[in-house]
């Protein structure tokens, strides 16, 4: 029910219509090569120093929508070889698809390994914590149309848990117009018990799934938020979803 | 301008890209082209502290040989679409994949992969732009082949021909790995095939072994250029040594870096040490494994006391230099006693090698490198600070010390000035050194972006003044090196391009050139 509600919470911040749950949006099926769905379940990549929260709720949100979870590689100190096996996974059939949550090395380092010609990349951001920046959250999204709506649910999820942030939404395609109204913080959602791993996990599963709803484009922008800091951690991390 | 492709070149009509697209598909088949971001994202992923948006292309093409590449190319002149050749696409620090400027198509040469040939016997190999280095010594391992590679620190990844044509290093004896390469095939922007040195001459077996051929030698216009694309390059590979021995030698202070260069460069020159010897910082030798803020969580430069207390705890120098001897065991025996005893004359540093050093992960990466086998354990930086924002600064100086300290003087001053870290190292060239900074910085960070870029043009802006060239730089900052080397320079340049290149389709603006 979480994972539902969530989703459809995200795409209602943006105010724009959006499918409904279960079915698959256009993207999915007219995009250029891409499968409709995925031929097996999409399998995870997460460093073992992130919370269980992201792979948990990654895994749930396969799980809902049918697929189940295709097991997860956690990297644990050098994670060179897992990521070339993971590339290399990736690209030896067509219809695959992997969730990441890794390093930013690691995460520079899959980049370089996969490869170009036969993945897709569905969703990618950076996110950072350090006591330099005094612990804000900050992630950074870069706008795709398999991704869009993700900045803002997940600034939805940090303004509802009255954490310090900014997002910034980047869309690889210039989208002229105007930016949509600022979405209201729900204090009644449950976001103020999750973290944004969960938040994170969720939607990349979901859209990892062919399941998150299409959403309208918008110009870029920065969400951000004043509240509570985190001083207990510190983390910069590379998330991602990507298809062959 | 709203279109429907993610971004279009300049100048431009969306119709003409339509056209230019769909003879692309013609050539190349449909799944070798690409407009849709799901697959552009990748190309636009970009480590330098500029905009996303300025290095977006609106397309990438996939040729898989020469004769595609030449189609494309008329394809190019006919719309006036100008191309951004890649090899592997893995020049980090200097701009990855991404095109020099918003809207050029990225002409991406991996599928150009095949190694044409190795010569056991002359130490050769032909390859193509898409071939690693990981691939070519696999080839050399699986065939028995005792000869050796230069690779820079991202190895595996990266590819012998764009390396070489970025004029980059590595740390064997054949590290400055343009002056090992002999022979290319270029497509010229008009579509004509140019081979190099021997090459063009009928029936010659000599186009891998004689790089001057007869008249002008024109293989250096090829490289850090944009007058065609380099589809073959032929190189010259270490016979494998019989014995090797890796070594480091770690100072203790930073002023050390006067003693370093005057202590080694006699014996570089003299070919005692034989490979490209690399002077490590501390927090470069650190910042491989180590996270920034688990040792250091203020604002600004990490302190100098900060940086002395990890060199203490993790037994590294605040100078490690390492090099290595090749050759028989008998020629590194007189080779290491001459460098024992030019150590130990020079009062400082301690000197070991890999038996004293043991378990110790980055000797082991190093030495690695300077034997041309693969790892990426380079990477590593990247999580100092996190954030995925990386530039590489590469001014040249002489091989001398006090050139050196005032260089690392001015570096540290202006990082410091933005609140980045002196991550750096020197490699020691024949009479120079290639002192190459990674200014490292968070990307997440908007206001960090903002300072990465100031510090970097600061930084060329001083280095220029005070005669420091770069040898490379990220694609944010072509036209500003291109100008510190003059306006005679810069329109000479334009001349050649504009009579080799009259439409301008080759990688414009690349290394400041522009028709």
């Amino acid at each position: 029910m979480m994972i539902s509600r969530r989703a459809v919470l995200g795409a209602a911040l943006t105010g724009g219509a959006i499918a409904a749950a279960g079915t698959l949006p256009a993207w999915a099926t007219d995009a250029d090569g891409m499968a409709a769905a995925p031929v097996e379940a999409p399998r995870l990549l997460v460093d073992s120093a992130m919370p269980a929260a992201f792979a948990e709720a990654a895994t749930a949100a396969l799980t809902a929508s049918g697929l189940g979870g295709g097991g997860t590689v956690v990297i644990d100190g050098d994670g060179t070889a897992a990521l070339a096996a993971s590339a290399a996974w990736l690209a030896a059939r067509p219809g695959r698809r992997l969730v990441g949550l890794v390093k930013d090395a690691d995460g520079i380092l899959f980049h370089q390994f996969a490869r170009t010609d036969r993945t897709h990349w569905l969703s990618i951001g950076h996110h950072g914590q350090s006591e330099e920046l005094a612990f804000q959250s900050r992630h950074r999204i870069v706008g795709l149309s398999f991704n869009r709506g993700l900045a803002r649910t997940l600034a939805a999820d940090l303004a509802a848990s009255s954490a310090d942030f900014t997002v910034t939404d980047q869309p690889m395609m210039d989208h002229a117009g105007p930016v949509a109204a600022p979405f209201a913080v729900r204090s009644d959602t449950p976001a103020a018990a999750r973290g944004w791993e969960t938040t994170l996990g969720e939607t990349l599963g979901w859209i990892a799934a062919g399941r998150w709803p299409a959403h309208p484009p918008e110009p870029g922008q920065t969400f951000s938020g004043r509240g509570i800091r985190d001083a207990t951690r510190t983390f910069a991390v590379t998330s991602f979803v990507i298809a062959s | 301008m709203s279109t429907k492709y993610v971004a279009l070149p300049k100048g431009v009509s969306e119709k003409d890209f339509d056209a230019a697209i769909a003879e692309y598909r013609v050539i190349l088949g449909d799944q070798n082209v690409f407009t849709d971001e799901a697959h552009l994202v990748s190309y636009n992923k970009i480590m330098i502290p500029d905009s996303d948006a300025n290095h977006t292309p609106s397309a990438a093409i996939c040729p898989a040989s020469t004769e595609e590449v030449q189609r494309c190319v008329a394809v190019c002149n006919k719309y006036k679409v100008p191309v951004w050749p890649i090899s592997t696409g893995r020049n980090l620090g200097y701009g990855s994949a991404a095109p020099g400027s918003r809207g050029q198509v990225v002409m991406d040469l991996r599928r150009m992969n095949r190694i044409i040939e190795v010569d056991a016997a002359l130490g050769t190999a032909l390859v193509e732009p898409g071939v690693t280095f990981q691939q070519l010594y696999d080839y050399l391992q699986e065939h028995k082949i005792p000869l050796w590679l230069s690779c820079p620190a991202p190895s595996s990844i990266a590819g012998p021909l764009g390396n070489a044509v970025d004029r980059g290093v590595g740390y064997t004896p054949y590290g400055e790995h343009f002056m090992f390469s002999c022979g290319m095939e270029v497509v010229m922007p008009t579509g004509e095939v140019l081979k190099t040195g021997m090459g063009s001459l009928p029936n010659s077996n000599t186009a891998q072994v004689f790089k001057w051929g007869y008249g002008p030698y024109l293989d250096g216009i090829f490289t850090q250029s944009n007058y065609g694309i380099v589809t073959k390059m032929g190189f010259w590979l270490m016979p494998a040594p019989p014995a090797f021995k890796p070594y480091v030698i770690r100072y203790p202070e930073e002023t050390d870096i006067v003693d370093i260069v005057e202590t080694l460069r006699p014996l570089r020159m003299a070919m005692i040490i034989p490979n490209a010897v690399v002077i490590v910082h501390a927090l470069w030798e650190l910042g491989s494994f180590l996270k920034r803020s688990e040792h250091y969580a203020g604002k600004g430069t990490i302190p100098d006391d900060v940086v002395a207390r990890l060199v203490k705890q993790n037994k590294v120098g605040m100078w490690n230099v390492y090099c290595g001897l090749y050759g028989s065991p008998e020629q590194n025996e007189v080779n290491w006693k001459i460098i024992e005893a030019t150590v130990k004359a020079s009062g400082k540093g301690e000197l070991l090698t890999a038996e004293q050093v043991g378990d110790d992960p980055v000797f082991k990466y190093r030495a690695d490198l300077m034997q041309g086998k693969m790892n990426t354990a380079e990477f590593g930086l990247y999580n100092w600070r996190g954030g995925g924002g990386s530039a590489w600064f590469a001014p040249v100086s002489q091989a001398r010390g006090s050139e050196t300290l005032k260089q690392m003087a001015m570096a540290k001053k202006i990082l410091g000035k933005y609140g980045f870290d002196y991550v750096a190292e020197f490699i020691v060239g024949w009479r120079d050194m290639h002192h190459i900074v990674d200014l490292l910085y968070d990307r997440t960070d908007p206001a960090q972006m903002q300072a990465a870029h100031a510090c970097f043009d600061e930084l060329l802006t001083e280095f220029s003044k005070e005669g420091y060239g770069t040898y490379r730089v990220n694609t944010a900052f072509m036209d500003k090196v291109a100008d510190s080397y003059g306006p005679v320079k810069r329109e000479i340049n334009r001349k050649i391009k504009r009579a080799l290149d009259p439409n301008g389709i080759i990688a414009p603006g690349k290394s400041g050139i522009w028709n």
